[in-house]
């Protein structure tokens, strides 16, 4: 049965085609057949709050949680105090937190506070590698930045690149997103349209290999309807929301 | 897992994962984690179906609440994805949408928690992802469903709406009506579609009531009751229905085509209930063959002392005096 793969191709695209051809109508419903462009917003945008409240509300009542860092705070500070509050053992011992790469947290003076605080970043650069899979997947924390992030619905988006493991949000028990204000967006569909704007929709898409959308942390109800958390993602997830307009 | 009960998942694990028994759901999902973690990372091959392809980008979107989506297709060499032809949507908004869509009819949730976007195997320098990744485009007689005018159970989101909401389904479970993959009424239209013998499968068309709630709640508006019917329809010209039930559309077919004839034919079968055995409150308890399929469970209730007709053409006298208040 397992013939060529192009002559299996044409066979299924040849039938569809002669299918199409012989009917004046493939769907019953010719209303359900398009869908509207511009695409419509199944949750509408958050109106009377700001886009960070908004944010902070959704990801909250899914279980995850929210920290805004003003203007003139320090990013790296609240970072440690996350970590430590994760971590108790912390003050005493030297801790390893799974991460993106430095320069793709776009937060001024992490490393040096973090070394202050006796934190340091491990940033795999293949995860195909044993040793360097083993050494990933028992850090308790990870640190990542995010494409962009959604008010309406409290998601964020991942993207896969150099420095920036999929790993890192996905491994650890505890997921630590940073999110520039610059990147909060009302819905996904105004992201999207900002994308298509810019041409970068298909290079965002092509470059990252995965680009994944995240929702609070990872859940099941799969045993008598109980809500788990932590089920194969993170169990917790919080999103450090800042200022990065300077 | 769903349709198991926490003392057997519990049993289950003590004597496969050697846990010490616990009814606690929390501490068997995380121990669930832990066996699964080392799967996961030591895996060569990932595989997942697919919830929405998209065309103008080649994307394979996964849904996923426990991040076994995003595992699958991450942490293995290999990544391989099954999809049915029917899962193509044109555009990256198409597909956000309808992951809006099916969340909210299959679990009420606004989004799931993972929505997994995969364009394609790791590039160079990414520290992980899979070296290759592979589709396999499935049409298994999806093609034929659109041969025989039913393109329109394509547009399913398998979200299980028309499964949670349908009377029949709602008390009897996902398993019943057989092994078929796709359950609920919507099963019950692709099912005999898919089958290379749509006369095998016969019987599932005909257990809707057709009460429309399917139509009602299903995302995308599929018509499931005009699908039903017309497979009824179809199954019937196909000669799929019982010989006992052809011969007694015919019998009726005969005899409703004059009043008269009607008239004294229901007279008649009213004088012969007469003879048959009685419950205490006069209802009929065995009927002759093959009526005793429906006396075998419970009873028939009993004949009406005047027919419909007899009643119609006594209002139909008494209606001048005035005895239309409803």
């Amino acid at each position: 049965m397992m013939g060529d793969v192009s002559t299996a191709r044409n066979h299924i695209l040849g039938r569809l085609r002669s299918l199409i051809g012989q009917r004046e109508q493939i769907f019953r419903q010719q209303a359900t057949t398009g869908l509207p462009d511009p695409p419509m917003t199944v949750f509408p945008p958050p109106d009377d709050k700001s886009l960070v409240e908004s944010f902070a509300i959704k990801l909250a009542e899914l279980a995850g949680s929210c920290d805004v860092v003003r203007a003139g705070e320090d990013v790296a500070e609240r970072i440690v105090k996350h970590v430590g509050k994760l971590l108790p053992e912390l003050e005493s011992e030297p801790t390893e937190i799974l991460s993106w790469a430095a320069d793709e947290l776009h937060v001024p003076r992490l490393e040096q506070t973090l070394a202050e605080a006796n934190i340091s970043l491990f940033v795999p650069d293949n995860l195909h590698d044993q040793n360097t899979r083993s050494r990933a997947s028992v850090l308790d924390v990870g640190l990542t930045a995010v494409e962009a992030a959604f008010a309406n619905t409290g998601s964020i988006a991942l993207t896969t690149g150099v420095g920036r493991s999929r790993a890192a949000g996905l491994l650890p028990l505890n997921h630590l997103a940073l999110v520039p204000l610059s990147r909060l967006y009302p819905t996904f569909e105004a992201w999207l349209w900002t994308l298509r704007q810019d041409g970068r929709l298909e290079a965002l898409l092509h470059d990252s290999g995965q680009l994944a959308f995240v929702t609070g942390p990872s859940k099941s109800a799969d045993i008598e309807l109980t809500l788990t958390l932590g089920v194969h993602g993170p169990k917790t997830v919080h999103a450090i929301v800042f200022d990065d307009s300077q | 897992m769903v349709h198991k009960r926490a003392e057997d998942i519990s049993e289950l694990f003590q004597r496969e994962l050697g846990m010490p028994p616990t009814d606690d759901p929390e501490e068997m999902c995380a121990a669930a984690r832990k066996q699964l973690r080392g799967e996961f990372l030591s895996a060569e091959m990932g595989i997942s179906g697919c919830n929405f392809a998209i065309a103008e980008t080649g994307t394979i979107c996964i849904i996923t609440n426990e991040g076994n989506g995003r595992m699958a297709t991450s942490m293995p060499r290999t990544y391989v994805a099954v999809m049915g032809i029917e899962k193509v949507v044109p555009r990256v908004e198409d597909a956000l949408l309808l992951w809006q869509a099916v969340t909210r009819s299959g679990t009420g949730q606004e989004v799931t928690v993972y929505f997994s976007m995969s364009s394609g195997p790791r590039r160079p320098g990414h520290p992980d992802g899979p070296e290759e990744m592979h589709v396999v485009l499935v049409d298994s007689g999806r093609s034929r469903i659109i041969e025989r005018g039913y393109a329109d159970a394509l547009m399913c989101l398998r979200c299980g709406a028309c499964l949670n909401f349908c009377p029949v389904y709602r008390e009897i479970g996902g398993h019943s009506y057989g092994d078929t993959a796709y359950s609920g009424p919507i099963g019950a239209v692709v099912t005999p579609l898919l089958s290379d013998d749509p006369t095998a499968v016969k019987e599932l068309p005909f257990a809707s009531s057709l009460c429309g709630i399917c139509r009602d709640v299903c995302p995308v508006k599929i018509d499931l009751p005009r699908l039903l019917l017309d497979l009824r329809h179809d199954l019937t010209q196909l000669g799929a229905s019982p010989r006992y039930e052809r011969t007694a559309i015919r019998a009726y077919t005969k005899a409703a085509e004059k009043p008269t004839r009607y008239t004294r034919i229901a007279k008649l079968v009213n004088w012969l209930s007469r003879l048959l055995p009685r419950s205490a409150e006069g209802d009929l308890t065995r009927l002759p063959p093959p009526l005793n399929a429906w006396t075998k469970a419970r009873v028939f209730p009993r004949p009406a002392s005047r027919s419909f007709r007899t009643l119609w053409n006594t209002t139909a006298r008494d209606g001048s005096k005035g005895s239309h208040d409803g």
